[in-house]
């Protein structure tokens, strides 16, 4: 046994050292150059120039690569130079199917004032063709990008066993849905799907169940196995083997038991820690509490401009939480909707509206129309949170 | 400070449940000391709530510390007298459980750490209840939102105001009050609403569940196997995550958990009197797991009174109970039941309120709803929901199914199965699917079952550990 491993530890110090790497293909369009063959249809301009390839567009555009090389391809990522959020679409080809069908994957890149990169984990999607033989980008009008470079990633098996062990014990947060159903153990094979595994509902990954059912369908086969030959067979050597594999098969269910109870026990673990650094122990101006983020701050906040009122104005972006979470809150002094203001309920409490603003003569402006009597700021939480009063009718 | 608050409040709700389970017992005790305080625990506390509700409805107390203390007093001095009346000797004698053999050190030393992990765990969802504000739904849309209505108004308060203009006046108030009701209750002490303290109780369930398992598996087996299930329970994700929210499938659990178990328990007895005890703590859990949720009254109780009806029918052609004492047992069921569902149901026509969870169930169009399958099958194998168990318990029921389904088992595994196949027909045929297919309702369910299930293959691991050891020899 001794000596078989280290024969296979042997074997793998004489492989190359490349086997074990990520391999990656780049297009890099700085200094001014167009690495291998690209097509641009549509575009307004697409200009080679010393930071990348600045495309500027007014109409709807593509930048697309025929695909020569041999390689499998996982993951695509663009180096971005500064620019707005603009709607863009992955686009590919798959072999085998009509020249001019191409498999559309809308995406949104978030803007930024720096150089950053922008991935997609192409394996998530059952269509893509890793062997692509025609892949690029569309453009929106209006588009303003500077591509820096574009990679193309594969990772080797021992790359990707590691990032399988790390995103089995990647956690999910404390979500909604959490009182419903835990995702669980998740199987990503790449960093790029690894980072995002639990941003996407469902997840971008397998099921580790997938992986622990499959181990212990050994031992249960070899259960059956014993027990079909044991009724075959007679004698107690025999029961002894029988016994035998049944006594692995409980001790790897039992191991296997133990070893997923760490795993969602920790992530249980790691919502209560979470909870702590983020709100309990947090400063007060960078409390935030899961994905309502400043929410509960913002209304522990509020409640002493609201005391002694019957009732108040609420105004936000999304109906779900906030409503029922503030309704609940500041009970019995309970929200009420901006057509109460005619019958003299004098406070707005306006929680992430950035349409909302307070206007030159000192009225709540929605979209720039006026939507109350003149009053005064009592509180202004950040730049789209406040609680407003307007002035007593003389 | 909010613990010590959430214990000084339900400390009179447990002494009442304690005194009342000891009535229940009588001359022959079925219960571990430490059982019987997570029962008393568990009853107590619902009998409590359901006293108030009818002092409440019946305009004689407010949800006020004063009428708390009366719907306590109604109850704990009756009981006392009974005790002192029938001069019930031994008081605090308890269950002597089988004889145990000492554990090797490799499983005191497994248990150890075990038990140091579930207590962090645990004290890792107290965390959450205490010192977190309420975030999912049905916390601050019904269960905390209720307690705080009927706190602010006093009363059994059944409209509550959405907000912006709106009105609800069915939805969760169908549900029976009880959970708002201890929130309630527990405000009176402080005075004033905490959120630590009206979430924190949550917590009480879930431990009160691990021990009942503990109590459950300690009377028919060793203690390494009724620790055993107690780490099986304590190992599943939802429902610790459940434990760990203002939500009530945990405190119906805890009561349909007793409610079945006791059921199995009468049957496998050793004596008739243990038998008739098991009948009685059953026929008062069934009883109060009226006054849980919804799905208690329409889901849980008729499988669960038909279960009862075939093992006292069984028991009396065993011979094993006379006709007299078949017909008690069965009266206590029946009386206890009709004590709690009749004003209770009463109160539902009066009001108007539906008896499906949170929406009616009659009126549903019988329609193929695709995906569901699907979901149920994620859902029960491919998430972190449940551990292993949906597999371990389907390989036993198959491996053991004459041991599962031809002993006193049957009761467990035969509950199990009627409730949780009982209601796929709603999930593949009636609109009700989306409680699947969104993973709503499905899970949740599950959630209540699952002391059960723990229960059953615990104990399906014994026989077939037992059976083992004897062939061994």
């Amino acid at each position: 046994m001794l000596l078989l491993k280290s024969v296979i530890i042997g074997c793998a110090f004489l492989l190359p050292s490349s086997a074990f790497a990520m391999r990656t293909t780049v297009w890099d369009f700085t200094g001014g150059q167009i690495p291998g063959h690209w097509d641009m249809r549509g575009l307004t301009s697409a200009e080679p120039i010393a930071e990348g390839m600045h495309i500027a567009t007014q109409k709807e555009g593509r930048l697309m690569h025929r695909n020569t090389s041999p390689y499998r391809m996982e993951a695509i990522t663009l180096t971005l130079g500064p620019m707005e959020t603009t709607e863009a679409a992955f686009l590919w080809h798959v072999r085998g199917t009509p020249e001019g069908v191409l498999v559309q994957l809308p995406l949104v890149i978030a803007g930024s004032s720096e150089d950053h990169e922008f991935n997609i984990n192409a394996t998530a999607y059952p269509q893509w063709d890793p062997y692509t033989d025609y892949f690029g980008i569309a453009l929106p009008p209006g588009a303003d990008i500077t591509i820096r470079k574009i990679e193309a990633k594969r990772w080797s098996p021992p790359e990707k066993f590691l990032e399988a062990w790390k995103s089995f014990w990647t956690f999910d947060g404390f979500r909604p849905y959490s009182i419903n159903f835990l995702w669980g153990p998740m199987i990503a094979f790449n960093p790029i799907a690894r980072a995002r595994v639990f941003l996407t509902q469902p997840p971008a990954g397998w099921s580790a169940n997938r992986v622990i059912y499959a181990l212990l369908a050994i031992p249960l086969v070899y259960v059956f196995v014993q027990v079909f030959r044991s009724r075959s067979w007679f004698g107690a050597k025999r029961d002894a083997t029988r016994k035998r594999a049944i006594t692995i098969l409980a001790c790897s269910i039992a191991g296997m038991w133990i070893f997923y109870d760490l795993r969602m026990g920790l992530e249980f673990l790691n919502y209560a820690y979470t909870d702590y650094s983020t709100y309990i122990s947090a400063a007060p101006e960078e409390r935030a509490f899961r994905e309502r983020a400043r929410f509960y701050n913002f209304v522990e906040e509020v409640r002493p401009h609201i005391a002694g009122r019957m009732s108040y104005i609420f105004m936000t972006q999304y109906r779900w939480p906030y409503l029922g979470s503030i309704r609940y809150m500041t009970f019995p002094i309970l929200p009420t909707d901006p057509t109460q203001s005619l019958k003299g309920v004098d406070t707005w409490v306006i929680y992430d509206r950035p349409d909302i603003t307070v206007g030159s003569g000192g009225v709540l402006l929605l979209d720039g129309v006026a939507q109350s009597k003149p009053g005064r700021m009592l509180l202004q939480y950040d730049p789209t949170s406040f609680v407003f009063r307007t002035n007593p009718v003389p | 400070m909010n613990i010590l608050t959430i214990l000084l409040g339900v400390l009179p709700a447990t002494l009442i449940g304690w005194l009342l389970v000891r009535v229940v017992e009588g001359r022959t005790p079925v219960l571990l000391q430490i059982e019987r305080i997570a029962l008393g625990f568990v009853l107590g506390l619902t009998l409590t709530m359901f006293t108030a509700f009818v002092l409440n409805i019946t305009g004689l107390i407010a949800f006020a510390a004063v009428g708390f203390a009366i719907a306590d007093a109604v109850l704990l001095i009756p009981l006392i007298a009974i005790l002192a009346w029938r001069r019930q000797p031994s008081l605090f004698r308890s269950a002597v459980p089988p004889p145990s053999p000492p554990l090797p050190p490799w499983v005191k030393g497994l248990a150890v750490i075990l038990g140091i992990w579930i207590v962090a765990k645990i004290a890792a969802g107290a965390f959450i209840l205490l010192a977190t504000p309420a975030y999912f739904d049905d916390v601050y849309n019904n269960w905390n939102m209720r307690g705080k209505l009927f706190f602010e108004t006093e009363a059994l308060t059944l409209e509550i105001p959405a907000g912006n203009e709106g009105e609800s006046a069915g939805g969760v108030s169908s549900y029976p009050p009880t959970v708002p009701m201890v929130k309630a209750m527990l405000s009176t002490i402080p005075g004033e609403w905490r959120e630590g303290v009206v979430s924190g109780v949550h917590i009480l369930w879930y431990i009160a569940i691990l021990v009942l398992l503990y109590g459950s598996l300690r009377r028919r087996s060793n203690t390494a196997v009724a620790l055993l299930g107690t780490y099986i329970f304590a190992s599943l994700p939802l429902p610790l995550v459940h434990g760990s929210t203002a939500y009530a499938d945990i405190f119906l659990a805890a009561h349909l958990l007793p409610a079945v178990a006791f059921l199995f328990h009468a049957l496998s007895s050793d004596s008739v009197e243990e038998c008739l005890t098991h009948m009685r703590l059953s026929a008062l859990c069934t009883a109060l797991l009226v006054f849980t949720k919804n799905e208690a009254l329409v889901l849980h109780l008729p499988p669960l009174l038909l279960l009862v009806l075939i093992s006292i029918l069984w028991l009396r052609k065993q011979n094993a109970l006379t006709g007299k004492q078949a017909l008690t047992a069965l009266a206590w069921y029946v009386v206890s039941i009709a004590m709690i569902a009749i004003p209770w149901i009463a109160f539902k026509f009066a009001h108007g309120l539906p008896f499906g969870n949170a929406k009616s169930i009659s009126g549903l169009s019988i329609a193929w709803q695709e995906g569901v399958a699907y979901a149920i099958w994620i859902n029960t194998f491919f998430e972190g929901n449940w551990n292993l168990l949906p597999p371990l318990l389907i390989l036993l029921l198959i491996a053991l199914r004459k041991e599962a389904f031809r002993t006193p088992l049957v009761i467990l595994s035969a509950f199990f199965l009627i409730v949780y196949l009982g209601q796929m027909p709603l999930y593949f045929f009636t609109g009700i699917s989306t409680e699947a297919l969104k993973q709503t309702g499905y899970a949740r369910g599950l959630v209540q079952l699952m002391p059960i299930a723990v229960l059953l293959t615990t104990l399906l691991l014994h026989e077939k550990a037992g059976k083992w050891t004897v062939s061994s020899g």
